[in-house]
């Protein structure tokens, strides 16, 4: 795999050179800083664009074209990244040798008129579109509720620092606010006011049309500089224990600890280690205490959020068990202080392991790319070896930084059976 | 060692049945970094009644006791964790059950044979004391609590319960806690003994591994170990009536908005091999045409307001019986069931749309192969629904022809379903 990089019209364009895949996929990113309401807005954003565009201006008519294409592939998200919001728009089409000539050319095409072209009338997104992805995206918010699991991870975040953007989530009020117009402003808001780049893996060259097709489009690039990382180093050193309760049968115990005092190496390169040692999968220490020496819980994971600098601990109890696992838990962070020669020697094998996996995917190669991008990371040769020097002291002393900070209980209403 | 051309797309499946009985399949990709096998048996939770080896009767076992037996095959005699001999080679092991099969397997970048023999080896060698299977059920038991709270699982699992009579499939993989309360140590060796003989499993391997130097470890891994002749599997066979068991029934559980299902049920001939994947292929196409992407109908439910969001549906079939599902927040139950049925029953087909679809599926299949680990799967399904590799699926995809589909079409009959309407517990 090559990397390959140039600025065209004024975007960097990259391009991952592979012969390894039956496909052609390329990604557009669109960065701009988080605001509240963003998370609400650019949801809805990506599900109207792809839902038609003027020259398709019916999902089916889309839904036909991508089909002729040889199923051609469209997507996107809208994410936060610590500091940032980040909308993606990406496309798959298989390579010439299995279709038609020219359906690559015909799939960005298509591409370009999702992202460049909406249903779009009198500076407002068409009304039918817009109303009826509302109501969904409505729907899906209060359906939260429905899963104890998704409701206890949003209401522990909830109760962090509400100034915190890892505080800010899709919510109904934004959805009840935003109009066909109000949201086609924020469209333009991200065509004009965005960091923009284009990332493209498989066998493509620089001279392909597609890249001009696609760049060529864009009139605006802006550049942010801004930390992505938010920092926690403000917040107290307490711990806050929170109850709820829900209808659901479930009991949930989620933790959250906040990373304070940690450098960008610590973030990058022992974090991850620590996190798998923790509670990263079968064999981690709170898999192996909480669920296999006290038949606790049925899954119990760590979970990473180095763009938020927090460190999460989530598990499913039994109701009356609740004292016990909390307890528990916290002496098995505590415990994280002192580890050994072979959990971080298996801890770094298993991280090592998973990104190379992730490799035989191409849309992995174009997100581990932009991840790398994103958190100033080498590539992945480089990356591999950092992560085998990263050393046992390391991993100690980042230890010794972290406690529980928020512990949420969200209690089921019944036991089953 | 024979090999098994996937025509018209140059790729190939190594096979060979050893003298155990076991078939080994290996899908050799070069240029992919993981690799990984799937070892299986033929034997999920819906085989549940049937006579263990070395017995006299058909015995009923607990429900929930094949996907017990699956936890349980990770405990290990040396007291070392089967999770914790994968770590060592930085690789992933894990298992599921359904009502069909159990399958262990792993996935690794490095020490692919080391992480092949531990697979083999771990699920070849249960250990079950009675303190690790009380242990378990504390386990299980919460696993239940998730699965009963997820609304669309507990829906999904609950139509096989309103659909199926006799037919195991009804029951829920995992069990319920009585049920789960009721396992002992000496069932799970009775079926551990009746149906993880190698005769009753397959091994499938992906991966750009040597193909040579892998079929020979595993030849030899299997001649160390004695198995003894397997006697034939007497399982109680269930005769399905057509009818479904429960028309229509109401609930109220924790849902913001009144959610309904419903599943039509279709007897049709007992089918393996091409055939029955041709089958598949009808209803998939079937289901394509009226409710996929090119057609507008779930927009306009959406639009009348007889839905809140999305119409999801499912396609299960189990030897005779094939399960067509739909499911939905439903805001107008009653126009919904019509429109459902009268859509159904439409047979005003395009035949543009049938060849657009037609070519999508030959796109899924290209596409397969790019991802070895998802083929292995493939592998899996085919051998153990249909009973074959079916590596002239491209070639079936080709040249299905609308008329074929149309005459399929006209066979069905559309009239057993079951519906299910659950409805807030606060209203």
């Amino acid at each position: 795999m090559e990397i390959l990089k140039k600025e065209i019209n004024n975007i960097p364009v990259t391009i991952i050179k592979t012969n390894k895949f039956k496909s052609i996929a390329g990604k557009l990113y669109f960065k701009s800083p988080i605001t509240k309401e963003k998370m609400t807005y650019r949801a809805v954003l990506r599900s109207i664009l792809l839902e038609s565009c003027k020259m398709y201006n019916t999902p089916e008519k889309l839904y036909i074209k991508a089909l002729e294409n040889y199923d051609a592939y469209y997507s996107a998200s809208s994410s936060r990244y610590g500091n940032y919001h980040i909308n993606s728009f990406s496309f798959s089409s298989l390579i010439d040798k299995y279709t038609e000539d020219g359906n690559l050319d015909e799939v960005v095409n298509t591409f370009c008129e999702i992202i460049f072209n909406p249903l779009v009338e009198n500076n407002a997104f068409d009304k039918e579109t817009f109303n009826l992805i509302v109501s969904t995206n409505k729907a899906n918010l209060e359906k939260i509720k429905e899963s104890s699991d998704m409701y206890a991870e949003r209401m522990t975040y909830k109760n962090l620092n509400q100034n915190k953007p890892y505080t800010f989530m899709s919510e109904i009020k934004y959805l009840d606010e935003m109009t066909p117009e109000s949201l086609y402003k924020d469209y333009l808001s991200m065509l004009e006011e965005s960091e923009i780049e284009l990332v493209l893996a498989g066998n493509i060259e620089f001279n392909n049309s597609i890249i001009e097709k696609i760049t060529s489009k864009i009139k605006n690039n802006k550049i942010y500089d801004n930390k992505l990382i938010i920092t926690n180093d403000d917040e107290k050193d307490e711990l806050i224990r929170v109850k709820d309760k829900a209808s659901g049968t479930q009991n949930i115990l989620n933790i959250i600890m906040y990373l304070k005092n940690v450098s960008d190496y610590e973030l990058n390169y022992v974090a991850p280690l620590y996190r798998i040692i923790l509670g990263g999968g079968s064999f981690s220490r709170l898999f192996k205490i909480i669920r296999e020496e006290n038949s606790l819980a049925y899954y119990s994971f760590a979970r990473l959020e180095k763009d938020d600098s927090l460190m999460a601990v989530m598990m499913g109890i039994e109701k009356e068990n609740y004292d016990k696992a909390f307890k528990l838990t916290c002496k098995v962070i505590d415990g994280m202080k002192k580890i050994n020669e072979k959990e971080l020697k298996e801890a770094k094998k298993t991280l090592i392991s998973s990104l190379l996996e992730s490799q035989d995917s191409i849309n992995n190669v174009i997100g581990r790319y932009h991840n790398a991008k994103l958190f100033d990371l080498p590539d992945i040769d480089l990356f591999i070896e950092k992560i085998n020097d990263v050393k046992i002291e390391e991993v100690e002393c980042f230890s010794k930084k972290i406690k529980p900070n928020l512990s949420y209980f969200l209690e089921g209403e019944k036991t089953n059976g | 060692m024979d090999k098994i051309i996937m025509s018209k797309l140059d790729e190939v499946v190594y096979h060979e049945k050893l003298d155990n009985g076991l078939e080994i399949y290996l899908y050799k990709k070069d240029g992919f970094t993981k690799k990984g096998a799937y070892f299986v048996t033929k034997y999920g939770s819906a085989t549940n009644d049937f006579k263990p080896i070395g017995e006299d009767n058909i015995v009923s076992f607990p429900k929930g006791i094949a996907h017990f037996l699956e936890h349980k095959l990770f405990e290990s005699e040396d007291n070392e964790k089967v999770f914790e001999k994968f770590k060592k080679n930085g690789a992933d092991v894990n298992a599921y059950t359904n009502h069909l099969i159990t399958n262990y397997f792993f996935s690794t970048t490095e020490k692919f044979e080391e992480c092949l023999i531990e697979l083999l080896d771990f699920v070849q060698s249960p250990y079950f004391t009675l303190e690790n299977v009380e242990k378990e059920k504390g386990i299980i038991n919460q696993e239940i609590n998730m699965t009963d709270d997820n609304i669309d699982r507990y829906i999904f699992e609950k139509m096989f319960d309103l659909t199926l009579n006799e037919n195991p499939n009804k029951y829920k993989t995992i069990g319920d806690k009585e049920n789960v309360s009721k396992i002992t140590k000496e069932d799970l060796y009775r079926c551990y003994n009746t149906f993880y003989h190698p005769s009753n499993m397959i091994l499938v391997m992906y991966g750009d591994v040597d193909v040579e130097k892998t079929f020979d470890l595993v030849r030899k891994n299997q001649e160390s170990k004695n198995f003894g002749k397997q006697e034939e599997l007497v399982i109680k066979t269930f005769e399905e009536e057509k009818e479904v068991c429960t028309k229509y029934i109401e609930e109220k559980r924790n849902v913001s908005i009144p959610r309904i299902s419903i599943c039509y049920k279709f007897k049709e001939q007992r089918l393996t091999g091409e055939d029955r994947f041709k089958r598949d292929l009808f209803y998939n196409v079937l289901l394509d045409m009226k409710f996929g992407g090119t057609s507008s109908f779930e927009k306009e439910l959406v639009k009348e307001e007889i839905i809140k969001t999305g119409l999801s549906l499912t396609y299960s079939h189990f030897d005779d019986i094939m399960l067509v599902m739909f499911e939905a927040d439903v805001l107008d139950k009653d126009k919904f069931i019509d429109l459902i049925d009268e859509k159904l029953k439409e047979d005003n087909f395009d035949e543009d749309i049938f060849e657009l679809d037609r070519k999508a599926l030959l796109t899924s299949i290209v596409k397969c192969f790019e991802n070895p680990s998802a083929f292995a799967n493939v592998i899996i399904n085919s051998v153990t629904k249909h009973g074959m590799v079916i590596n002239n699926a491209y070639d079936i995809y080709e040249n299905y022809s609308f008329d074929e589909f149309k005459e399929a079409f006209k066979k069905l009959d559309f009239n057993n379903k079951s519906i299910l309407y659950v409805t807030s517990k606060e209203d």
